[in-house]
């Protein structure tokens, strides 16, 4: 008989840690310690009104720190899952969960240094865990080790915290981090990516300064009314609803598209491109004419790996099932919105024209912009008024060419006339009149 | 009952008189007699159509007079001339819709079972496959649609793939790539716009079912794939829309009776034979016949019997009238 050789497989912690932090930009690896916190509100407060809620976040050359007061982690939690490489299929999971794939926290301390601690103070239990992570590195086994741990508490919902930091940062991240540019596009990319947390009144601060909410507006007029559908999908054997809100806002073109939510999470921001429907079945490219476009597509499961986002939450799976099936339906909707931008914009063009109830509907003394989460006057199809401008179609063609110089004016000479625009036309009537008529 | 294309050509409404056309008035007979058995879903005449009307509302006045139905949407692209074709409305229950119709189709009511007929006087292009496409995201399960086109082959013998992968735009992938200019001879373009048409019904019929739990996801069954020829080679393909819940009712159907029914690449061709009335009337008294040789009438071309034989009974005749 052979003797079986059995072939080492493990993984190296260096391979691993690279791997995990190669593909994540530093500002993404701290939006998803955020989105931990959002997990730990959801959880003590189902109701999702997160005010009183807060997540600051610290900043400096030397130490970062992230801290909540969003319900802490309990120890039983600590020591079977929560610093697990990847989600155990026996963890407990937060309904509507962000956190998915068990990789957010220790990606992003790996990301920004050597040294971390993490300490918490939950409802029953509370810990502190400090950890080098180079001597880790050379260690055999993959486990961390409670500096503390206490059970048996019993500690107000609104007194549990958490609070990770990183120290002995990796020289480029404590450059970063030594510009206020970096705090302030920080800012900005958390402002966007938990826009819907921060409606929701949770508070979010870098080095004490608050971020303010920003507005995803849609606007409503007399005339002009967005739409919603609503459907709920089947992903094997998951729901997931599905929302899309449609409509126009104030014309500007860096904030038209779609935007899309996973779970209250954004994670494409004014979409522009095919992915999204533009430049296809018929619909246009993206130019300026549909600056006031808005479209939101909001997706939402119990079971988050049933969402169609990408593992650093910054895209969507544009293949995935319950992408591909919303699609036509949305199609639908951007077919008519974009068709009223379009017929607003010959609106504009046609100067005869004495009454203007496209423009009327989207009037900035009409159109009302609110919050699109906050709109209930929605229909089913996006309205908007009808156009008394003159056909659609346009009657002429207009003609361009090149000749040279020389020859111009030799023409110009002979028809007696000043401009090229008279040179085209008098030489187009010429050869028809003499060539075409009757 | 045609749309008329964006580029400012003439359109055919204005070319030809509808009424007029044999073979379109044979498959539009054919098509009214497989609309009845569609009453296995739901009584036909809650069932609402939705056409190209024209000027003419040739297949309005048949599907309503002899369908009784009375939830008719009319498209009419022209919205130059909305006077005549109010004018031309025969009846008070048709409702005409003005634009494109990808942007129509998107704005009505699907809640509603649907035939819709999309009946163009042109050649398959991409706004034909973008109605297509908004058609398909929208139909309800239990309904029927149908495209026609122009299959006049591209004169350009060696390209003619590459001239409408270039029509086709971003749905080319739906062309199968086997398909050489040779094939594309005569009806060899029609064979190809029915594979295109094909591809895209199916393409659009997975994304609608990718999160359909099983046992609802939606079918497409052709039916029809008609070839004729009043003045330009036409091609018909259509078929049933239903779910798999719906399977037994569509099976009830029996759609595979009828002797036009073709549910692959096959076509049927509707050809018009140019018979007197005394012959029409002679051969009628032979028919129906289980030995087509024994029809017999002297002097007619046995092609031209069999021919006759396949559409008899939905063989139009035109007479001059006064008014």
């Amino acid at each position: 008989m052979t003797k079986s050789i059995k072939v080492n497989a493990e993984p190296t912690k260096d391979f691993f840690i690279s791997m995990l932090t190669k593909d994540i930009d530093l500002k993404r690896s701290i939006i998803d310690l955020v989105d931990n916190c959002i997990d730990g509100a959801r959880r003590i407060k189902p109701d999702s009104d997160y005010n009183g809620l807060r997540v600051n976040i610290i900043v400096t050359p030397d130490k970062f720190t992230i801290s909540d007061n969003c319900g802490g982690i309990e120890l039983d939690t600590a020591t079977n899952y929560a610093f697990r490489f990847g989600r155990p299929s026996d963890a407990p999971s937060t309904l509507h969960s962000v956190g998915l794939f068990g990789v957010g926290m220790k990606r992003a301390i790996f990301k920004m240094g050597n040294e971390f601690t993490v300490e918490s103070m939950a409802e029953t239990s509370s810990f502190k865990l400090t950890q080098d992570i180079e001597k880790w590195k050379s260690e055999e086994d993959w486990l961390f080790e409670f500096s503390e741990h206490k059970e048996g508490l019993s500690v107000p919902t609104n007194e549990t915290s958490t609070t990770i930091s990183v120290e002995s940062l990796h020289p480029s991240v404590a450059a970063d981090f030594s510009e206020d540019e970096f705090c302030q596009s920080l800012g900005d990319a958390i402002g966007e990516a938990q826009a819907r947390n921060l409606h929701k009144g949770l508070t979010i601060s870098i080095n004490d300064v608050k971020i303010e909410k920003i507005q995803l507006s849609m606007g409503i007029s007399e005339t002009v009314i967005p739409a919603v559908y609503n459907e709920s999908l089947d992903v094997s054997g998951n729901e997931v609803k599905v929302r899309i809100m449609i409509g126009v806002a104030n014309p500007n073109p860096n904030l038209a598209g779609w935007y899309i939510f996973c779970n209250d999470r954004l994670v494409v921001q004014a979409e522009q491109t095919d992915l999204t429907g533009w430049r296809s079945h018929g619909i246009p490219g993206f130019h300026n004419d549909y600056a006031r476009f808005r479209g939101y597509l909001c997706f939402e499961a119990d079971e988050p790996k049933s969402l169609p986002w990408n593992t650093t939450k910054t895209g969507l799976d544009w293949g995935a099932g319950c992408f591909r099936s919303i699609k036509p339906k949305m199609m639908n909707l951007m077919k008519q919105t974009t068709d009223f931008l379009k017929q607003l914009r010959r609106e504009k063009e046609d100067d005869n024209a004495n009454e203007t109830p496209l423009q009327d509907g989207v009037d900035e003394s009409n159109l009302r912009l609110k919050d699109v989460f906050e709109i209930s006057e929605f229909k089913d199809l996006f309205t908007y008024p009808v156009s008394t401008a003159k056909s659609s179609r346009s009657t002429t063609r207009r003609i361009q060419y090149v000749r040279p110089i020389k020859e111009v004016q030799l023409v110009m000479e002979a028809l007696e006339v000043d401009t090229l625009k008279e040179v085209g036309e008098e030489t187009f009537n010429y050869f028809l009149e003499r060539e075409c008529c009757k | 009952m045609m749309q008329k294309q964006r580029e400012d050509k003439i359109p055919s409404y204005e070319k030809i008189n509808y009424a007029l056309r044999p073979a379109k008035a044979v498959e539009r007979k054919m098509l009214c007699d497989s609309f009845l058995r569609l009453s296995e879903f739901s009584h036909i005449s809650d069932y609402q159509y939705i056409g190209f009307g024209s000027a003419y509302f040739s297949d309005f006045s048949l599907f309503h007079k002899r369908l009784g139905i009375d939830k008719m949407i009319s498209i009419e692209h022209d919205d130059d001339q909305k006077e005549r074709f109010e004018f031309n409305n025969p009846f008070n229950c048709i409702d005409i819709k003005y634009g494109e119709a990808s942007k129509v189709l998107p704005s009505l009511n699907w809640d509603i079972r649907s035939i819709v007929w999309l009946d163009y006087d042109y050649s398959l292009s991409y706004s034909v496959l973008n109605d297509l496409y908004y058609l398909i995201s929208n139909i309800p399960t239990g309904s029927m649609f149908l495209v026609s086109v122009n299959c006049t082959s591209a004169s350009c013998r060696k390209n003619r793939v590459e001239v409408l992968q270039d029509k086709l735009k971003e749905y080319k992938n739906h062309i199968p790539p086997s398909t050489t200019s040779d094939q594309m001879a005569k009806w060899g373009t029609a064979a190809t716009f029915r594979d295109v048409i094909n591809n895209m019904i199916k393409h659009c019929i997975i994304d609608r079912n990718s999160c359909r739990p099983s046992g609802t996801h939606f079918l497409y069954s052709q039916i029809f794939n008609f070839h004729y020829k009043d003045g330009a080679p036409m091609l018909t393909v259509g078929g049933v829309f239903y779910d798999e819940g719906n399977k037994e009712q569509f099976e009830k159907c029996c759609f595979s009776n009828f002797d036009f029914y073709k549910d692959e690449e096959e076509d049927f061709l509707i050809e018009i034979p140019n018979l007197t009335f005394k012959e029409l009337r002679e051969l009628d008294a032979q028919l129906p016949s289980k030995e087509l040789e024994e029809v017999e009438l002297p002097g007619v071309k046995k092609e031209d019997i069999s021919k006759y034989s396949k559409i008899y009974r939905h063989f139009p005749t035109f007479a001059e009238t006064t008014f």
